[in-house]
């Protein structure tokens, strides 16, 4: 095993520090990213692979521990577990149990899933751990010669401290913008158990769908996005008889600031938008919706509004009073503000990863990808959509026991003419 | 390749019914057969649901036995039989009956565990009673307790009937009691002390509570007026 950074010891970025406060004992903050490869997986080879792709990521091999006024992140000299993969993926993540890491690397048939804690990564961090940690397996079975680069990193080389710098500290401005908004529609449904997530994956031709949200003059995502708000809408409509007492309906779209601030960082740095429709003014066309998502991602989405909403919680994070307030009064605080606010503001969260690109050499040994995001604290129902060749994988997970809002999003696609076809971690034999 | 007839999704082979709308798929041309391998395996990470509250009854009750023993021991050292161990023994039992019958009991009947918190808490002023050789149990602790519980018991079960939704007629049944429950107070004090039926400091809370009372039941009546104020209210 290669030696790994020692001594070196980090401050939660700043998107980081609400999960470690906010986490309960049947919730942590998760999302995962698994590959279907050509072949089963060979566990020894994929623990040798995770050996030897740790030492490059500097950043996941760190434990939480408590400071007396932050929480940060300290070097984890073991060696995580490889687990077998379960029917219930991204279910909480202890950390004692995890070895202290903050990450976990499952395998199941051909299948290689990372499941990461929010604290360490985004999406594109956990993205680039992923397909390293893929390329290395296929180098260590196959002798596959993947070339490296800044998605798939080179393990041979040494990790640069900008990978897991805190671009929020960096790009945070003076100037600052509420973050005020009423609170949206929460889609009702009976809860199963913590360990009850329901995992339903539509398979999209994902040329159908551009041709059609190329045809409304919009991205795919804003697209996704104002099926998504029209099936929420529906869903209240059906549930709420008075039109008075409606409620917003609002999706979370989180938003890769690397577009807007170049960073190599490999920790968090995405930021939100809330694109909505104000469902009391009555039912609107998708097309209405779509053309709303648009210019509200146009005006939300810029460089100098996000800088604006994410500076917010850096001045916040540098406020002296606030840092010289002892964790466990910062903890209570930050909690009750999580719970007051975290996801109250929108009624469910749609993250769209884009396509992932692979080359050839890998790309010949990798079936499919597939992106899951945990449930939330509060929004039961989340959904997360990722690339790969031709299809689109659009994957919900659900705690309710209904499947309203699936049902309601695929129906509606095969309405708009778009086939999908549906796989779930539905346990039918044992019916 | 099947398809749901009322969602119209293309099923994937793993599928036996639809997992969106649980309608089994039957195609007779190719009959579902469960696949060598499954998108997920059947091993289920479980979560533990929830505190064992038997267990935790069991530990709470290990924790109060242990004043119950070192006090019966003192007195029995001392030579002096129950003595003062008693208030620390009542004490315990009505603890028990108010925590620990909740967390031992399968199934969850609020209205006779408040009755049986009102016993608890009438046997144990009782004994306080004997032991302090005072006269006030019947004619001032009996009573106050009883109306206490009494009327805890009618506002529960009054609120268990009125429709989900109603809770500023909710409000106004809690504020009806607490009047009433100062009202009753104030009587029996008044009784005990000097032997006449006065209302004085009782009113004080009444009339408040009863106007207040009045005002949510009737907004709670008036769905226009209780929209508009939560409509002026909104931030």
């Amino acid at each position: 095993m290669e030696k790994r950074a020692e001594g070196i010891w980090m401050k939660l970025d700043n998107a980081a520090k609400i999960y470690p406060a906010a986490m309960r004992r049947d919730w942590t903050a998760i999302f995962r990213f698994s590959m279907n490869l050509t072949e089963p997986v060979d566990p020894q080879v994929l623990a040798e692979a995770v050996r030897s792709t740790l030492p490059r990521f500097p950043s996941f091999s760190v434990r939480l521990r408590r400071g007396v006024f932050w929480f940060y992140l300290d070097q984890n000299p073991g060696e995580p577990e490889l687990q077998q993969d379960v029917a219930n993926p991204c279910v909480r993540m202890k950390l004692r149990e995890n070895r202290h890491f903050m990450f976990r690397v499952r395998y199941y048939d051909t299948r290689i899933a990372v499941e990461f804690f929010h604290v360490l990564c985004d999406g594109t961090g956990g993205l680039c751990f992923t397909k390293t940690l893929v390329a290395e397996y296929l180098r260590l079975k196959y002798g596959a010669e993947i070339p490296r680069g800044r998605e798939i990193l080179d393990c041979r080389e040494a990790p640069r401290p900008e990978e897991w710098e805190d671009a929020f500290l960096k790009y945070a401005g003076k100037q600052t913008r509420s973050r005020q908004e009423p609170d949206a529609y929460f889609l009702p449904g009976i809860s199963e158990p913590p360990d009850g997530i329901h995992v339903i994956t539509g398979m999209i031709p994902v040329r159908e769908v551009l041709s059609r949200s190329k045809a409304l003059g919009v991205t795919l995502t804003e697209y996704l996005t104002a099926v998504l708000i029209q099936s929420v809408d529906a869903i209240q409509r059906r549930h709420v008889r008075r039109e008075s007492r409606l409620k917003p309906v609002k999706v979370c779209i989180p938003v890769n600031l690397r577009a807007f601030f170049p960073s190599p960082t490999l920790r968090n740095f995405s930021f939100f938008v809330n694109p909505g429709i104000e469902a009391r003014l009555g039912a609107c066309s998708l097309e209405e919706i779509a053309a709303l998502v648009h210019h509200q991602m146009g005006l939300e989405a810029t460089e100098k509004n996000l800088r604006a909403r994410f500076s917010v919680n850096v001045r916040s994070e540098r406020n002296p009073i606030l840092r010289v307030t002892p964790l466990f009064l910062k903890n209570l605080v930050m909690r009750a503000v999580f719970y007051r606010v975290g996801d109250r503001k929108t009624s469910t969260t749609l993250t769209n990863l884009g396509r992932v690109e692979l080359p050839q050499e890998m790309a010949r040994y990798v079936q499919r990808v597939d992106l899951v995001l945990g449930p939330l604290s509060r929004n039961r129902a989340v959904s997360a959509a990722i690339t790969y060749g031709d299809t689109l994988y659009y994957t919900f997970t659900n705690t309710m026991k209904n499947r309203e809002l699936e049902r309601e999003f695929f129906c509606r696609l095969v309405q708009l003419g778009i086939p999908v076809k549906v796989e779930s971690n539905e346990q039918w034999s044992e019916r | 390749m099947s398809y749901c007839v009322n969602c119209g999704v293309e099923l994937a082979e793993s599928e036996k019914c639809c997992p969106l709308c649980q309608t089994e798929v039957v195609n007779p041309r190719s009959p579902w057969k469960e696949p060598s391998t499954r998108p997920y395996p059947p091993r289920l990470e479980r979560l533990m649901k929830r505190i064992d509250r038997r267990y935790l009854a069991l530990i709470l009750g290990a924790f109060l036995l242990l004043p119950v023993f070192i006090t019966l021991l003192c007195d029995f050292l001392t030579g002096e039989g129950l003595s003062w161990s008693l208030y620390v023994l009542s004490a315990s039992v009505m603890l028990a009956v108010w925590i620990l019958l909740p967390l031992w009991a399968k199934q969850f009947h609020l209205l006779s565990f408040l009755a049986l918190d009102g016993l608890a808490a009438l046997l144990f002023l009782a004994v306080v009673e004997r032991l302090s050789e005072g006269s006030w149990f019947l004619p001032l602790a009996a009573p106050i307790t009883l109306c206490f519980f009494s009327a805890l018991l009618l506002l529960v079960w009054l609120c268990r009937r009125s429709p989900a939704g109603r809770w500023l007629s909710r409000i106004a049944l809690g504020l009806l009691f607490c009047s009433v429950f100062c009202l009753l107070v104030e009587l029996i004090v008044a009784l005990y002390l000097s032997h006449q039926l006065v209302l004085n400091w009782s009113l004080f809370v009444l009339l408040p509570c009863l106007i207040l009372a009045l005002a949510a039941r009737i907004l709670d009546s008036k769905q226009k007026l209780k929209d508009e104020i939560l409509k002026r209210m909104f931030y």
